[in-house]
Formats: structure tokens, sequence, C-alpha cells
């Protein structure tokens, strides 16, 4: 276990480093962030005093180095644009980003299992087959799409519901969460349930073929003739088995979720990090950039690693060190 | 409910009767912009989202009126004593938000805060830079001594905000954002901000200038256009900014909506490579480099504006939200010159000039435009580079999200650009657009064409120390006449409109600069 974890530790800080070095490289071959930071009726000398500020009168390996020596020490550095610790202000959005992406992964999970294993259970039917075509339905059509269908019909026309900013929240711990109050509850469904559209669909369709799957499988037959109740067959030994890939698909999914709800929380006004990232691109502001690809890679690896290790808690034949295989 | 409406206002009709209204009838107004602000500490960085956000909560000496004439603020009484020397009344009896008097030991801390703040992207010091000493001759009355004549400095003293002296020089911008030194004199107290989330404001009861009109002030950031549009519509704010183009016409349908427009003091312009003699992006008709560029000739420069039908832009383009320009504010504006009008779409002229100056059969030109910067910047592009064909200037046009477009129009890779330039006064925007380039003085600092004239730049030089009005106006009159006509130096093409739409129990009185404040947004009296 500890091996597992230290190697999953070097291979993270791998990719830290690279990626930081791409931000670094990419930044500055689009140009002087100044350019579009600073106000266009600037002079020369004002121009350079600005870069001075903000270390961009060094040399772009200078640059880099003083940042590598600052991260040692725990410090990604300022966000050009606020002048705060970029890493401050990115942990101040998180919180909205994960209550989206965990409110969409639920609702995917606590719609699409029972609609995909009714579809995998029940596959001739009529209403398997709406469910099935639906499903395909929910991913095809672009999020921005729906969402702004959604803000149309439940915001404009039928006024129910809003359909910007986060609402009222309550402090846990410090962190503002949405979900506690009525209102930021009404703030969250549609942003929510838009984002978890897609992913419905493909619960839906990976509990289905799990479900098709398993049913054909031996010990399924050898569970009928034993006499076992249906419920308990289905319940035990087919949805235990057909959910081993919706885990490891929605595990890497749910990375995904947390940093590309990029769409969403633009059409919705949700203050996550995706809305910070576009917006922080948009200035160039190099500290915010890297600090937001630090944090999506540990969240990236993080999640992995959960996935990794409750695979290994739902299918015995798996084991994390994986020396013995 | 909808019953009870009839009477409830009816209610609200009597109590507006009453006075209750004037008696602070507790009323929020919500806002949901565009942008917010970088920062919440007056002196860090100076954009257009802080100049329009912090005078909420912080005064300047000088405030600017609708035609952004400067009219008094936390000074009362201002005049010029010698051509180097202003003296300032200061207001009395102000008190900024902590309780602490107003003095000018405030105004002298305030100047030599400004250029201490560290990290700034863009510093304050361009507008406190030219006043070389402070005078407090009573606690209340104070004069700046100039490096030399400087008729904008009541213009610039609009945009440095006051702060209390007991802050220290060594307050730090982190501790402004958390609010606990964020304090001014203005109407409105900070209450919170989370970094483009919210802003969230209250009524400063003991205002100088009397009661704010709301108890408290919300700011949403609504980036997406649509959103913020259906926020509006579904009574989530009560004020929007810059209302897209394409929603303008359901929105000046809707009933319950009003629409605020209000010509902007910013400049639409193209930018020609003048000074090059081989320029990246132009060819001859064949595509081979030509070894002199035409656009060095002004015939040339001439004939491509000539060549554009402004009007069918403004129309059709920007649904009207716009005036066509010749110069850099439009007409009615102070330094403007009335005999300077728009050029006259005429395509004929426009040959004959390309014609005159060797080009019959026209050239290849790329034009390069911003796509996320301007409202619809990047349709703009396609229609000139359009109406160019026309007189044979075969025109590519290549859009950029600003990010790249800004850094690489500093580094002069573009030939031909399409921009814009907001200033409200004539004076410095000739200087940054029109003056001939020079680093280390900073004139011409957004002139990238590096387009040169020296009596162009000798007028502009002589109308910024000219502190007798008409006279200044004079100058600038023929500076633009040059600039603009004459030489064609660039090509103004419009001036656009800056729209708000609120809910249509509010109204709102807009400046020339787009600033969106809760200062001017007034609730409407409902008729009983």
């Amino acid at each position: 276990m500890i091996g597992f974890l230290s190697k999953r530790l070097a291979q993270s800080l791998l990719v830290m480093l690279i990626m930081s070095a791409l931000v670094f490289v990419a930044v500055f071959a689009i140009g002087n962030p100044v350019d579009v930071l600073i106000d266009p009726r600037a002079t020369q000398a004002e121009i350079n005093a600005a870069m001075k500020a903000l270390g961009l009168d060094q040399p772009f390996w200078m640059q880099y180095k003083t940042f590598l020596a600052n991260l040692v020490k725990g410090d990604v550095g300022n966000s050009w644009v606020y002048n705060e610790s970029a890493l401050k202000i990115m942990m101040q959005r998180l919180p909205a980003t994960l209550e989206l992406a965990i409110s969409a992964l639920v609702i995917a999970i606590v719609v699409g299992i029972p609609l995909g294993a009714y579809a995998g259970l029940k596959p001739d039917t009529p209403s398997a087959r709406f469910i099935m075509g639906s499903s395909i339905l929910s991913f095809s059509v672009p999020a921005f799409w729906v969402g702004l269908m959604l803000i149309v019909i439940f915001g404009v026309k039928l006024h129910w519901l809003p359909i910007a900013g986060r609402g009222e929240t309550i402090s846990v711990f410090g962190i503002p969460f949405s979900f506690l109050t009525l209102d930021g509850l009404s703030h969250l469904i549609l942003p929510a349930f838009t984002l978890s559209l897609s992913r419905i669909g493909m619960v839906i369709r990976l509990v289905r073929s799990g479900v098709r799957e398993v049913l054909g499988q031996d010990y399924i037959k050898f569970a009928r003739a034993k006499g076992l109740k249906e419920s308990r067959i289905v319940r035990v030994h087919v949805l235990k088995n057909a959910l081993i890939p919706v885990i490891t698909v929605m595990g890497a999914d749910f990375a995904g979720l947390l940093t590309f709800a990029v769409v969403t929380e633009t059409v919705f006004a949700w203050p996550g990090m995706g809305k910070l990232i576009i917006d922080s691109i948009a200035m160039l502001d190099r500290p915010m950039i890297v600090a937001y690809l630090m944090v999506t890679v540990l969240i990236f690896i993080l999640v992995n690693f959960i996935v990794d290790v409750l695979y290994a808690v739902i299918d015995p034949r798996i084991s994390l060190t994986g020396a013995k295989s | 409910m909808r019953f009870a409406l009839p009477y409830l206002s009816r209610l609200l009709g009597l109590m507006l009767i009453l006075g209750w209204a004037e008696l602070g009838f507790a009323q929020t107004l919500r806002i949901g912009t565009k942008t917010l602000p970088s920062s919440a500490d007056p002196h860090y960085h100076y954009s257009g989202e802080n100049s329009s956000m912090l005078p909420h909560i912080y005064d300047g000496l000088i405030a600017l009126d609708k035609e952004l004439h400067p009219q008094p603020s936390l000074a009362t009484a201002w005049r010029v004593i010698d051509e180097n020397i202003w003296e300032f009344d200061l207001r009395k009896d102000v008190y900024f938000h902590d309780g602490s008097k107003f003095t000018a030991e405030d105004i002298v801390y305030t100047f030599n805060r400004v250029p201490a703040v560290r990290n700034s992207p863009g510093s304050y010091e361009r507008l406190t830079r030219r006043v070389k000493k402070i005078e407090v001759l009573t606690p209340h009355r104070i004069r700046f001594h100039t490096d030399g004549p400087h008729p904008s400095l009541d213009h610039d003293l609009a945009y440095v905000m006051i702060l209390p002296h007991h802050l220290g020089l060594d307050v730090e911008t982190t501790s402004f954002n958390a609010g606990t030194s964020a304090i001014g004199t203005g109407p409105y107290k900070f209450v919170e901000w989370v970094p483009g989330q919210f802003f969230k404001l209250e009524r400063n009861a003991n205002y100088w200038g009397g009661t704010p009109t709301w108890t408290d002030v919300v700011f949403t950031a609504i980036t997406s256009d649509p959103t913020r549009i259906a926020a509006l519509l579904n009574d989530q704010v009560d004020l929007t900014d810059f209302v897209p183009l394409a929603d303008r016409e359901s929105l000046g349908k809707n009933p319950h909506i009003t629409l605020h427009d209000n010509a902007a003091a910013r400049l639409m312009f193209i930018h020609m490579d003048s000074d090059r003699d081989v320029s990246p992006y132009i060819t001859d008709i064949d595509g081979r480099p030509f070894t002199k560029n035409p656009l060095k000739d002004a015939r040339v420069r001439r004939a491509l504006s000539k060549a554009l039908d402004r009007q069918a832009i403004v129309t059709y383009l920007l649904d009207g939200a716009g005036i066509p320009a010749s110069q850099i504010l439009p007409a009615s504006f102070e330094g403007s010159s009335p005999d300077l009008l728009p050029d006259v779409y005429d395509v004929e002229g426009a040959k004959k000039l390309l014609a005159e100056a060797g080009y019959p059969n026209g050239f290849r030109l790329v034009l390069h435009s911003p796509s996320d910067r301007y409202p619809n910047d990047a349709k703009v592009a396609q229609a000139i580079a359009q109406m160019w064909w026309r007189i044979g200037v075969l025109t590519e046009v290549e859009t950029q999200t600003r990010n790249i477009f800004f850094p690489a129009a500093a580094r002069q890779e573009f030939s031909v650009y399409f921009s814009g330039w907001g200033d409200a006064l004539v004076a410095n925007a000739l200087l940054g657009l029109v003056h001939t380039y020079d680093a280390e003085s900073g004139f011409g600092s957004g002139n990238r064409a590096r387009y040169s004239n020296s009596e162009v730049d000798t007028l502009i030089e002589t109308a910024l120390t000219t502190l007798d009005k008409d006279k200044q106006i004079e100058l600038l009159e023929r500076a633009q006449a040059i600039a603009f006509r004459e030489d064609q130096g660039l090509i103004p093409l419009y001036h656009p409109t800056y729209s708000w739409a609120s809910s249509n129990k509010i109204s709102y009185r807009a400046n020339l600069e787009g600033r969106t404040q809760a200062m001017l947004a007034k609730p409407k009296q409902v008729a009983p």
C-alpha cells in the first residue's frame, strides 16, 4: 500500500512539473501579459514598471526558476489580476465546483442506475426501448444548449427557478455551501441537472450492458438453479458485478466533471473553478493558470486513487500492490 | 396573489405620496454585471472595472458629470492661481466610513500612497505624477504644484480616490480586498466581496451628499450575455449592463423592461501601418510583397476611409447602437470639430484616389481584429473587408481573442487592424493614438501603426499645456482635421452606444464612460 502511494505521488509530482513548464512556455509564447492587463493608454515607462512588478522583466528561465524556488516553499505565487495568493482564490472557488459536480454525480447515479437496471432486465419492453432512446439523446445534446433551454423554460417563461449564481449559502467549517439553504438549493437544481444529463445517459448504458452481460454468466444460472429469490439475485449478484465498470468510468469522469464543468458554470454564472480558469486565460494570469492546473492534476490523481481503492473493495480479484498477478 | 396586486400598488402609491420613500424605505438594488473589479484597493489597478465599482466606496476631490465635466466632490471649489499652481477648497464636515474626519492630510497621504502600491499591473501614478508638491494651507485648503502647465489636472483628480491617512503607507492590497481597509467617504460602504462572484455594499447613512437611494446594493457577476439578460427577465436582478446587440429588439418590446442607451466616449477605428516600407500583411494583387508600402501614401489611406459605409455598419451590424465617427468624440463634445463630418461612402471616389496613387488594380492586405473585446467586433471586421473588396483592395480578415490580439498589436505584428480607444479627453486620446511614437516620453503609446506628422505633434503638445480652454479647443480641432482628414493617419469608424436594461421600476442615468453604478440608478415613482 505504501509503495503504491509513493509511486503515485512521484508520478503526480512529475506531471505537475511538466504542466507548470508547459503553462510557462504557452503564456510566454502568446505574448506579454501586461499588454492585456494594463490600461491601453499606458506609456512604455508604465508598461515597464508593471512588468517589473510582476517579474516579467526577468529572462524566461529565471522566471521559471523563481517559480520553482517559491513552489518548494509552498507558494504558487500571487494572481496578477487580484494580487492575492492564486491558491487562495482557487480554494475559494473549489467548494462551488465540488458541490456542483457531486450533485451532478448523485443525480446521474440516482436516476441512471434504476433506469439502466430496468432496461437491462427487461430489454424488450417498450419502456426499456424508450429509456435507451432517451439516453442517446441525453449525451448527444450539447450542455450549453440544454442549459440555455432550461434557462428559457424554467427561468424566463415559468419563473420557477433562479438561473444565475449560487444563491444563499451557509458556511460549514468556513466553507460556503448552497445545498443547505432552500434558496441555494433552488439555484443548484438547473446547473446540476444540466451537468448530470450526459452522465445519466452514460450510467444508463453502462448499467444496462453490465446487467445484460452478467445475466448470461454461469453463476447467475447457478444462483437461479439454487432457487434464490429473483430480487436477491438482482441485488447481490447482478447489480454488484454490473457496477464495477460504472465505478471506473464515473470515477475517471468525476475528475472531468470537476475540472471541465466550465460550460455549465459559464452558462449559469456558477462561481466555480471552471469560470475562474476561463477568466484567467483571457487575462493571461499565469500564476492563476498554473495554480488551476496544479489543483486539477491533484484532483485527478486523488480521484483515480479512490477509484482504485473502491475497485479492490468491490472486486476481490484486484489487489492494489499488483505484485502477484 | 394576483388579486392583491392592484391593492398593493395603490398602497405603494399612498406610501410614496406620504413620503415614506424619503424616510429610507428599505430597498435593495440587484445588479447583474458582466465584469467585477479586480481589487477593492483604489490605487492597485487602473482599469475600467475598478474605476466603475470603487467610487461607490471612495470619493475623489472632483467628480465628473454626465458630460464628463468636472464637478465638486470632496473639493468644493478650485482655482488656477498661476499656470503651475492649483488651489482647492476642501469640503468640511466629511467623515470616512470609520468615523475619522476628512482633512488635507488625507490628500497628502493618498498622493504618497499611489506610487507606493506594490505589484500593480497598471498604476494610478499616471494621474498623480504631474503633481510635484502639495502645499497644505489650512486643513481645508491645499495647493497642488504641477511640473508644468497641466490643464486636465481637475479631470485626472476625478480618478484619484481619497483614503484616510491613518491606514499608513504599508497597508497591503489584500487588506482592502478583505474589507478591513476599504474605508472611504463614498455613498456606499464595503460589505463583502468574492472575486468574480459578487460585491455587496450598504448605504452610508452619513454621506455628505445626502442619504443614498438604496439601502443595499448587490453586484453579481454574470459573464455570459444570454444568462445576464435571462436573470433580468427572471427578476433575479433589477439592472444589467452590456446588453448584447442581439437582444436589444426583444427587450425594447418587453413592457416590463426599460432600455437605457448612452453614447460612449469610445472611438472604434482602423490603424494602418504607414511607417514601414515592407509591412508584413500587404502584398500586390498577385501576392508578391511590395518594396514600397502603399499605405505610406495618404491618398490610399483616404481611399480606404471613403470606401467604408459607416452608416450601414452602425445600422445593420450594431443594430443602430452607435454613431458614425469622424474624430475622437462625437461632434457635440468639447475639443471636437463641428466641421469635421464622417466621410461619405463613395466607391468611385475611392477608386479614383487609388488610381491616382498608382494602384488602379488595388492590392491585398490582411485586416486583424479582436473577436471578444467589442460588441460584434469580428463581424464589423468582416464588413470592412467586404467594403474594401469593392474598391479592389482584396482584404482577408484574421480575428483573434483579446489575450492574443493586444500583445501582438503591441509588437507591431499587424499591417492594418481594427480596434477601439476609450478616452473622455480629446487631447489625451490624440496623444495616445496619433502622436509620433516615443518610448521614452510615452507619447503615442497606442500608436501601433506609427503614424507621424510633426505638425500634429506640435499641436497636441501645445494643447496639452494650454490652460485657455478656447485656445486649446482650436488647437485640438486643427490637429484632428489633419490627422483624421488631410493625412488620414487613422480611420475613425464609429462611436459605440452602451446599453443597460432594467426592470421598468428603475430609471438609469448612464454617463459617457459606461459606468455601472448604483448612484446612477433611481427607483421610478410608481403611479398609484
